[in-house]
């Protein structure tokens, strides 16, 4: 929590990431469908699409349910610091 | 070419390679030919590019080389000036080994070419010589001397150095000079005449700018007065010779510059005398005249005073009273040598203090003591060389006058022997008896002119005796002292006195004797006679001196006879005579007893004159030695009275600093004491006066504190407000406007000092204000907008959250509900909080916001619900916490205010 978020920029940062998420699951399924299109299904364009889907579709529902859920935390991992740094 | 080996790859699209595919094709480039051709074409190229040059060189090529020779040169010459200029060494190389270089480099280097010398500068610098020269001059005569004294005492320093060599040979010559020979004194005086001859010339030139004497008389004396004046200074110690010389030198000049020669002589004494009385007096006045200027010149030499040039003339122009004396005494005393006498009889500081002008009295004094002595000097050796020129002049009359005298007693001397010798009838002597009377005649005559050459000198010698004698009469009398050499000098004239009378007196003795023989002479010449005329009248044809022939018996008995009656008478006669001698002897040895006793008389006399005379001498020496003696001790003594005189001023004027002193440092501590209470009184009033003022400031101090404390106190509560409702003004956007406010409401804890209220209220203000600050409401206005779009944005959503769906259809109705701008919420109507949706409240707290009342918009905001309430929650604690530290300020302020009110009462 370095710098405190506003309560009305909270759901522009909870659509900020719900978008950035969704990207990226799209483009992680895109990268899968690439991978199985080229590799598994000579080269067809449906596994490209599928994935994509997928990845929307998961973003989607990420999205969902945190705006579902707003009192749900989200957390961070903290990395471990030694005794001598703190 | 390399291209050509290369391997066709097998796509080839053109034709003629590889097998023909479909595709429209190009006839294959043949590279390697073409890149033939072009090298080809180039080097053909470049072959007449090079080749053109050769072909162009008929055409201006020797104007070409002409400029790139010059050019080459002078990149040269220019590259290596410009290197010189860098490195000296370089520059040293080259003026070295290149003729002209040094020439060319200094002048391209050394700031160009230089102007040409118009010759004006030297004019500036010669006008400058010029005024430091004058200036030089100026300082040089500090007198109002004309150079006259200046080129004298340059010349007087050459003869100083030139006679300083002959001191040596003058002062032995000196040494050995006693005035009663005149062979030594004329042996000293031609080595005088060495040096004045050298000198002659610059001292003639330099005495006869003032004078119109003749030249060789002023040179000689002068020059013989620096002669010893140079002798002066090196022959301190030999006072007395030194003494002695000017004297003598004087002398010889002074009978060199009197060429008249004696005039001859009277014979009478008295005459004589006065005339020798006159003579001195005459010659002392000539002497004067003759010698005033070259003792002007001396005394120049000697001391150097000033001394106008018309004062060297005797018409007595005086130019100022100073001089006016002086040239008195100028005029009344020749003071040749005197000055150089008295430089080195006195000590030296005597002569320096003379030297300086005589402006201050003591040395004045001094001045006119040493005039004194000079003239006393100068008289003195002035009538020493007159007496020692007399006395010489004596000294060669007396002695030839005692040669004459001498001779004539020899001659007649001789007379009587020949008388004698020729009355004897014996004649066997070498002459015959007529010889020998001739003989006496001839003596005779003899006789009488040494006779008369001895009166004659006698008498000049008696007439110079007594010129002398007056001279010295005189000598004595003018001078206050007498002095060992007119002592001397009588002592001489003394002796020369005595040998002369004494010279008379054989002379009249040899007369007395000639005298008897003469009378035996006419004597027996008478006797003679008688017996011839006897013989004669007895035989009167016989004549005595020829026999001839012979007589008869009765002339010889006649003559026998008459012979006999002579002899008898003659026997009587003697028997008479031998009887009368007796008597005649006592009464000739009664006469002579008496001529004798006179004789004796005389010559005790003399002798008894003599002595007296050498008594007197004697005594004058003693009293001249004594009185000389005493004078140098009195001297003495002045001097230790002088310095006791002086000290004892020393004392008395130290004794009398002290005392002033003493008195004045308790006049002054008085009056600084004085001074001092004055000030310590008024010093008091004023503390007095002071110390009721700060009473009264003080009385005002504790009002004026709490003025001044509910002052600050005001103040820091205003800008406690201020800043809580301006914020930091600085910031750039709303978002920084935040400032802590923990320094102002500190400042205001200190401004408030113990009050309790005021501490309370100061604790009223939330920490989170303190620390973070507060937003102040433009920057809440500015920030409601967004809080605004997004609550609208979620309106739909409740607190449970919402699907995605729900989120998009909220997006979507709050982009169909027209924000129909600010509503304003009726005047006085009450608002049912259940009919209060999102856009109502926030409308109604936008409105209110314009209007500037935080608080209702705060209180509208408060009644969101759900989502929009949670976005909204920040922006309602932000205006919550703005609001209590608001309340807090103006509480603040307003007590602040009260109690400032309070106070000015």
């Amino acid at each position: 929590m370095a710098a405190e978020v506003r309560s009305e920029d909270e759901l522009g940062k909870k659509w900020d990431r719900c978008l950035a998420d969704t990207i990226v699951k799209m483009g992680g399924g895109l990268a899968v469908g690439v991978v199985f299109s080229v590799f598994l299904f000579k080269r067809r364009p449906w596994p490209v699409a599928f994935g994509t889907g997928v990845g929307l579709g998961m973003g989607y529902s990420n999205c969902q349910h945190d705006f579902r859920n707003p009192n749900l935390l989200h957390g961070t991992f903290v990395k471990k610091i030694e005794k001598g740094e703190k | 070419m390399w291209r050509a080996s290369r391997r066709v790859p097998s796509r080839i699209k053109c034709l003629g390679q590889g097998r023909p595919t479909s595709r429209a094709q190009q006839p294959c480039r043949n590279y390697a030919e073409e890149g033939a051709d072009k090298s080809a074409k180039a080097a053909q190229a470049r072959l007449q590019a090079v080749g053109s040059l050769p072909t162009e060189t008929s055409s201006g090529g020797v104007g070409r080389t002409i400029l790139t020779a010059t050019l080459a040169v002078g990149a040269g010459v220019g590259g290596l000036t410009v290197y010189a200029k860098t490195s000296p060494e370089f520059r040293k190389t080259l003026e070295g080994n290149i003729p002209y270089a040094r020439e060319y480099l200094g002048a391209v280097l050394d700031r160009g070419p230089k102007m040409p010398d118009l010759g004006l500068g030297g004019v500036v610098d010669k006008a400058k010589d010029m005024v430091g020269m004058g200036k030089k001059k100026e300082e040089q005569l500090g007198s109002f001397l004309p150079k006259l004294s200046k080129s004298k005492a340059d010349e007087e320093e050459k003869q100083r150095k030139a006679a300083a060599d002959t001191a040596a040979q003058a002062v032995p010559a000196a040494a050995d000079h006693r005035p009663l020979p005149v062979e030594e004194s004329e042996v000293a005086t031609p080595t005088d005449d060495k040096p004045r001859e050298i000198l002659a010339e610059p001292i003639a030139f330099a005495v006869s700018v003032g004078t119109d004497e003749p030249m060789p008389v002023a040179a000689k004396e002068p020059s013989a007065a620096h002669k010893e004046s140079a002798t002066k200074r090196p022959a301190k110690e030999k006072k007395p010779v030194g003494v002695e010389k000017p004297e003598e030198t004087a002398a010889a000049a002074i009978a060199a510059s009197m060429d008249e020669p004696l005039p001859p002589e009277s014979k009478s004494e008295p005459k004589a005398k006065k005339k020798a009385e006159d003579k001195p007096a005459t010659k002392k006045k000539a002497l004067k005249e003759k010698a005033e200027d070259t003792a002007a010149a001396a005394v120049a030499a000697g001391m150097d005073l000033p001394i106008p040039a018309k004062a060297m003339t005797t018409s007595g122009e005086a130019v100022t009273d100073k001089h006016v004396s002086r040239e008195e005494k100028l005029v009344e005393t020749p003071e040749d040598t005197a000055a150089a006498a008295v430089a080195a009889a006195l000590d030296q500081p005597f002569a320096t203090e003379a030297r300086e002008t005589p402006m201050r009295t003591p040395e004045e004094v001094q001045a006119k003591l040493l005039e004194k002595e000079i003239d006393d000097l100068a008289d003195r050796a002035a009538t020493l060389a007159i007496i020692q020129h007399e006395l010489q002049d004596l000294k060669r009359t007396a002695t030839s006058a005692i040669h004459a005298q001498e001779e004539a007693a020899h001659a007649t001397k001789m007379h009587s022997e020949q008388i004698k010798h020729a009355m004897d009838e014996d004649t066997s002597g070498p002459l015959g008896k007529e010889e020998q009377w001739q003989a006496v005649t001839g003596a005779k005559e003899a006789q009488v002119d040494a006779l008369k050459q001895a009166e004659a000198t006698a008498a000049a010698a008696r007439e110079n005796l007594e010129k002398v004698r007056a001279v010295i009469k005189q000598g004595k009398s003018s001078l206050s002292e007498p002095d060992q050499e007119i002592l001397s000098a009588e002592e001489e004239l003394g002796k020369l006195a005595y040998e002369l009378e004494t010279a008379v007196g054989k002379v009249s003795k040899a007369q007395a004797d000639a005298q008897v023989m003469q009378e035996y002479q006419a004597l027996v010449e008478q006797g003679r006679k008688q017996f011839k005329k006897e013989l004669e009248s007895i035989m009167p044809d016989v004549k005595l001196g020829g026999w001839r022939g012979k007589l008869s018996e009765d002339e010889l008995n006649s003559l026998i006879a008459h012979a006999h009656r002579r002899i008898e008478q003659l026997q009587s006669q003697l028997a008479e005579q031998q009887l009368l001698e007796k008597s005649r002897m006592d009464d000739a040895l009664a006469r002579q007893r008496t001529e004798d006793e006179k004789e004796t008389l005389a010559l005790l006399s003399r002798e008894l004159e003599r002595q007296k005379r050498e008594l007197a001498l004697a005594q004058d020496l003693r009293i001249a030695q004594a009185r000389d003696q005493y004078e140098a001790e009195m001297r003495t003594q002045l001097r230790r009275q002088a310095g006791a005189h002086s000290e004892h001023l020393q004392d008395v004027l130290r004794v009398q600093e002290q005392e002033l002193s003493s008195k004045h440092q308790a006049e002054m501590h008085d009056a600084l004491m004085d001074e001092r209470d004055r000030y310590q009184v008024k010093l008091n009033e004023a503390m007095a006066r002071l110390r009721g003022v700060e009473a009264a400031i003080e009385g005002r101090a504790d009002i004026e504190r709490e003025a001044r404390k509910a002052q600050e106190l005001l103040i820091a509560c205003e800008t406690l407000k201020r800043l809580i409702n301006t914020g930091n003004e600085e910031a750039a956007s709303w978002e920084e406007r935040r400032i802590p406010l923990s320094r102002e409401v500190n400042t205001v804890k200190e401004a408030a000092g113990d009050s309790k209220f005021f501490q309370t209220l100061l604790g009223s203000v939330p920490q989170q204000a303190m620390e973070a600050g507060v937003f102040p409401e433009d920057s809440l206005r500015q920030r409601f907008l967004r809080v605004k779009r997004v609550c609208r944005r979620v309106a739909m959503i409740d607190e449970t959250g919402g699907t995605l769906f729900q989120f998009f259809v909220s997006y979507l109705q709050s982009l169909l509900l027209v924000d129909a701008g600010r509503r304003s919420l009726p005047p006085g109507k009450e608002v049912d909080p259940k009919k209060l949706d999102t856009f109502t409240l926030l409308s109604y707290a936008e409105h209110s916001l314009e209007n500037g009342d935080l608080e209702q918009a705060a209180r509208f905001m408060n009644q969101l619900k759900g989502e929009p309430r949670k976005v909204a929650s920040d922006w309602l604690e932000e205006a919550r916490l703005t609001l209590e530290a608001r309340q807090a300020a103006q509480a603040l302020a307003a007590a602040a205010a009260a109690v400032g009110l309070g106070n000015l009462v």
